[in-house]
């Protein structure tokens, strides 16, 4: 067994890296156990095909139910985690998407409103640098401006910008944790558009880039390929006293700590509050509320692409896009549906992958694909609408039968958008190729339904039967045991999620850090 | 040159620029797929029938992924472990790893169905037979087929073969677009 530790954070992604730092400035010791690969922004190489060592791979997530929520596309693994190949777009939550169910009778309520979380979104944009206008960006709640300037918009982005005006819907620069210029002594971006293959260069704010070298700096130590297993509690169960892992080699090994983070991204930490059921908890730790791993959330998307006369050179750029519209944030904004959509518009896109030329008409084969990657290359345009899903109970992560090679039972997704996104998708696509056919398009379609962020399963609330954790990220039942990341959402808004899990993780690592003698002891 | 010969940063390096570890006569050898092919190196987790049927296809459904190496980048991932593995497959939540239970099944799936349609292989069909099993497969309306989902089997192979076509630094080139792979910084931070 290793020493004690004050902090045992499992995850190295986002919302562990916030706070690995936070609590390794404040002080204290921290160990970050992460399942995957020790990587760093040298180990990065600008390639599609090279990037799909980012994602998840194992143990293998299970998905049922009548829509996938693709787990191994959005999730990571390995130093950085799912925030390696993210794209870096970071619009705020709206305040209305904090009260749903105040305001509208409709989905559920967040434990606060907007502005409690407003000064932690603004210390994160200071810490990491978001690009962006915040005058231009018309939707935008009340906030501290962007600290850089926009990003490139090139003949993509302008291209697209046309068909929005001629719509007459607005567009903005989009907000994007991506460097403008240099800052804080890392560089600015090159717009070669490998965002999704990691950044080495440290432009995309990726954990390997701002909080992982924080927390490291202030002495906390990362350890990898160590697969974490169960919350270890004390006898009476009312405190957690470590973690249980497994190295590469199979040998398992217990953490003790005062404190236990579980960052392990939105699937992983039901699984392992499930797994560390015991007598005292027989339904799974912190679930005195029957809701671990229920309320998982996805946004239901649409990639709408476009062919053009002109010339879009698309393979410049960043892979989020280079503008933005949230006209149809608005939740009952389009008829027949409640809740919120929008727009990142200008795509960096490449040749091959999910979302290269290519599968863009995955029906084209033989000479007719030559001619349409060769057309494509310059031609193609492509932007991707993000559309709200409701919290249901039923959608949910749960233990699978199956066990992975450290006899841990593997995670096994439910889910089912509700007829609200759905219509939201359908208004998405026919607004989208409408767009850019405005564009200038000599033809224009979309995708099919994909999922895009994967929040909620151990959802926040005050009323600890009706959550798992409080405001602070806290588990109700457990007091020195916290979840860190999107799982804590109640609703999914149609946003990106990354920035607000970086501002909850902030909001609750500071949280623990000056309250942590009567957390911790 | 061998795996002894290099570090870890520059196979990082030359994976991203699409060579790959290949088995030669026990030896490691660092070689494109489209080498490997070149060379015949012999196939590690496909049986030769297997391979040659996937170039054939793959072939048809984007020209020139056989001699790009499609069936050698195939069988060198199938080596690979799902977290590690560079097919775009281990995306779908429809595929579960091992993966190569996902090709076995789909090759032999296409085998059958053309012997059961066109009592034949799929290598001697004309280019209008490959074109019509070719859109059945991708309307998921192939007779005899006991494979994975007939799309899904379609988009894989079609996905490996764009990415030994057109995914590597020679594919962009191909295109006229620039590869424009990350310049490092001169300072860590």
């Amino acid at each position: 067994m290793a020493d004690k530790v004050d902090v045992v954070v499992v995850g190295s992604g986002a919302a562990g890296s916030v706070f690995a730092a936070t609590m390794a400035e404040g002080g204290r010791r921290v160990l970050v156990l992460e399942g995957g690969k020790s990587r760093t922004l040298d180990d990065l190489y600008s390639s599609q095909i090279w990037a799909r060592r980012l994602k998840w791979g194992a143990p293998t997530v299970e998905e049922a139910g009548k829509h996938p929520v693709w787990y191994n596309f959005n999730a990571g693994h390995g130093y950085g985690g799912a925030a390696m190949h993210h794209y870096g777009v970071w619009p705020r939550y709206h305040p209305e998407d904090m009260r749903s169910h105040t305001l509208y009778g409709r989905a559920l309520d967040w434990p606060f409103e907007y502005d409690v979380l407003r000064p932690y979104y603004d210390q994160v944009q200071e810490d990491v640098g978001i690009s962006g206008d915040a005058e231009a960006e018309i939707w935008r709640p009340p906030g501290a401006p962007y600290p850089l300037p926009p990003i490139w918009v090139n003949e993509h982005g302008q291209t697209f910008a046309k068909g929005f005006e001629a719509m007459g819907l607005h567009t903005s620069p989009i907000p994007i944790a991506v460097l403008s210029r240099a800052y804080k002594g890392r560089p600015a971006c090159i717009s070669d558009g490998w965002c999704d293959a990691g950044c080495p260069t440290g432009a995309l704010a990726n954990p390997l880039a701002v909080y992982i070298p924080r927390a490291v700096a202030a002495g906390a130590v990362l350890q990898a390929e160590s697969q974490v297993t169960r919350v270890v509690m004390n006898k009476r169960g009312d405190r957690a006293i470590g973690v249980e892992y497994y190295a590469q080699d199979g040998t398992r090994h217990v953490q003790e700590a005062e404190t236990v983070v579980l960052a392990a991204f939105t699937v992983e930490n039901p699984r392992i509050l499930l797994n560390s059921a015991d007598s005292n908890a027989p339904s799974g730790l912190a679930n005195s509320s029957g809701l671990v791993g229920r309320y998982l959330l996805s946004h239901a998307a649409v990639m709408v692409y476009g062919m053009f006369p002109q010339v879009t050179n698309s393979f410049f750029g960043t892979t989020g896009g280079q503008l933005f519209n949230q006209d149809g944030y608005d939740k009952h904004s389009d008829e027949g549906a409640y809740g919120s959509r929008q727009w990142e518009i200008g795509l960096a896109t490449k040749p091959n992958d999910l979302l290269g030329i290519a599968m863009s008409r995955p029906d084209i084969y033989g000479d007719a694909l030559h001619k349409f990657m060769h057309d494509g290359a310059r031609h193609i345009g492509s932007m991707v609408g993000v559309c709200e899903d409701q919290p249901n109970f039923d959608n949910r992560v749960e233990l699978s039968s199956t066990k992975d090679r450290f006899g841990m039972p593997q995670a096994r997704t439910v889910y089912q958008y509700s007829d609200d996104a759905l219509k939201l998708w359908e208004i998405s696509a026919q607004e989208g190729v409408a767009i850019t056919k405005a564009a200038g398009a000599t033809d224009a379609w979309h995708g099919p339904l994909g999922g895009q962020h994967i929040m909620g399963g151990t959802i926040m609330g005050l009323d600890p039967a009706r959550s798992v954790v409080n405001q602070f990220s806290q588990t109700h039942d457990v007091g020195n045991l916290f979840i860190g990341g999107g799982g804590v959402f109640p609703t999914s808004s149609c946003v990106n999620s990354t920035f607000t899990l970086h501002a909850t993780s902030l909001m609750s690592a500071q949280h623990l850090r000056d309250h942590w003698s009567a957390i911790a002891t | 040159m061998t795996l002894d010969d290099i570090n870890r940063r520059k196979f990082v390096r030359n994976t991203g620029l699409g060579v790959l570890a290949f088995n030669t006569g026990g030896i490691p050898t660092l070689l494109t797929p489209q080498q490997a092919y070149a060379q015949s190196v012999k196939f590690s987790h496909l049986a030769q029938a297997d391979a040659a049927l996937l170039a054939a296809f793959a072939d048809h459904l984007l020209p020139g992924a056989a001699a790009n190496g499609i069936a050698h980048f195939v069988d060198h991932q199938l080596g690979v472990d799902a977290q590690e593995c560079l097919l775009m497959c281990k995306y779908f939540p429809a595929i579960r790893a091992p993966f190569d239970v996902f090709y076995q099944t789909g090759l032999a799936a296409l085998r059958q169905a053309v012997k059961a349609q066109y009592d034949g292989v799929f290598e001697a069909l004309s280019a209008a037979e490959k074109d019509a099993l070719t859109e059945s497969l991708w309307r998921g309306q192939v007779d005899k087929w006991l494979g994975p989902p007939p799309p899904l089997f379609y988009m894989m192979v079609r996905s490996d073969a764009v990415d030994v076509v057109y995914g590597t630094k020679d594919g962009f080139d191909a295109l006229n677009i620039p590869y424009m792979a990350h310049i490092l910084p001169q300072e860590k931070w």
